[in-house]
């Protein structure tokens, strides 16, 4: 595994604070992971339900059924990790989906498959979230890979209903609505020229 | 990203002008190229490993072609 210095958001003090974003994690890591995630998140949901309040669409969410996936090259999983704990974790493809943007259709991109922040930084779910800004660093994670493996930053993925406002206002990628193939999930693109955009920011910034 | 190691790769001079086609319609080095196919490759034999069938569509959505790797 690599660890690349980022940073997150300590929502306690609004400051950012020195994180990892840690690569090629393996089936047995992201299980570790799971282990620690699902009962935050399972009990969460629980309280949201009986409250009759809105449950994140990705609840049933459990990544010891997703990481069997990571014995193939073509998947890959990165995580956050902070305060001795991951704060988030992305599994990406690099052999599913071609790209639909011009100038680089039908070029290879990185395809997020799964994006989930851990479950305590998340809102609905617990009252007060301890960190923010982890999605943000992980879709960064996947711009890079995608320039890493020489796909010029572009990324694609299918997004749940109740994330298409982070994936278009935050992230700025390009909706090109949904998908008859993938549940009728809204598709998002990132092209070239915004990965260097983006990069071009986060750099200035 | 994960560390690389370096080899050798013999190729025909048909081969290598199939991979600088490749690597020219993508957009792509040819390492790129060639990690890009193993990953397919290992994918799809995978699949088949367990029983499953690889078919081509045309664009009226009609099953036209059956492959085997």
């Amino acid at each position: 595994m690599n660890r690349i210095q980022t940073s997150i958001i300590d929502r306690s003090t609004r400051q950012p604070v020195p994180a990892l974003l840690i690569d090629d994690l393996s089936a047995d890591n992201v299980n570790q992971i799971e282990e620690q995630w699902s009962g935050t998140r399972i009990a969460g949901a629980a309280r949201l339900h009986q409250a009759g309040e809105a449950v994140p669409q990705h609840w049933h969410w459990d990544w010891r059924r997703k990481s069997a996936k990571l014995r193939l090259l073509a998947y890959s999983c990165f995580a956050i990790e902070c305060d001795n704990a991951i704060q988030g974790l992305m599994m990406t493809s690099t052999a599913k989906y071609r790209a639909r943007l011009k100038p680089d259709v039908g070029k290879p991109l990185v395809y997020v498959e799964y994006l989930e922040t851990a479950p305590w930084n998340v809102r609905p779910i617990v009252e007060e979230p301890k960190y923010g800004g982890v999605g943000i660093r992980l879709f960064e994670g996947a711009i890079r890979y995608s320039q890493s493996e020489g796909f010029h930053g572009r990324v694609g993925l299918h997004s749940l209903p109740q994330a298409e406002l982070f994936y278009a206002e935050t992230c700025g990628m390009t909706q090109l609505g949904p998908d008859s193939q993938i549940e009728d999930l809204s598709y998002f693109e990132f092209t070239r020229d915004q990965a260097l955009e983006f990069l071009l920011e986060e750099e200035t910034a | 990203m994960a560390e690389k190691r370096t080899m050798t790769l013999n190729l025909t001079d048909a081969e290598m002008k199939a991979l600088e086609e490749l690597a020219e319609r993508k957009d792509l080095s040819k390492t790129a190229v060639l990690r890009q196919a193993l990953r397919l490759y290992q994918l799809v034999d995978e699949r088949f490993a367990n029983g499953d069938k690889l078919f081509f569509e045309d664009d009226e959505k009609k099953q036209s072609e059956l492959m085997f790797l």
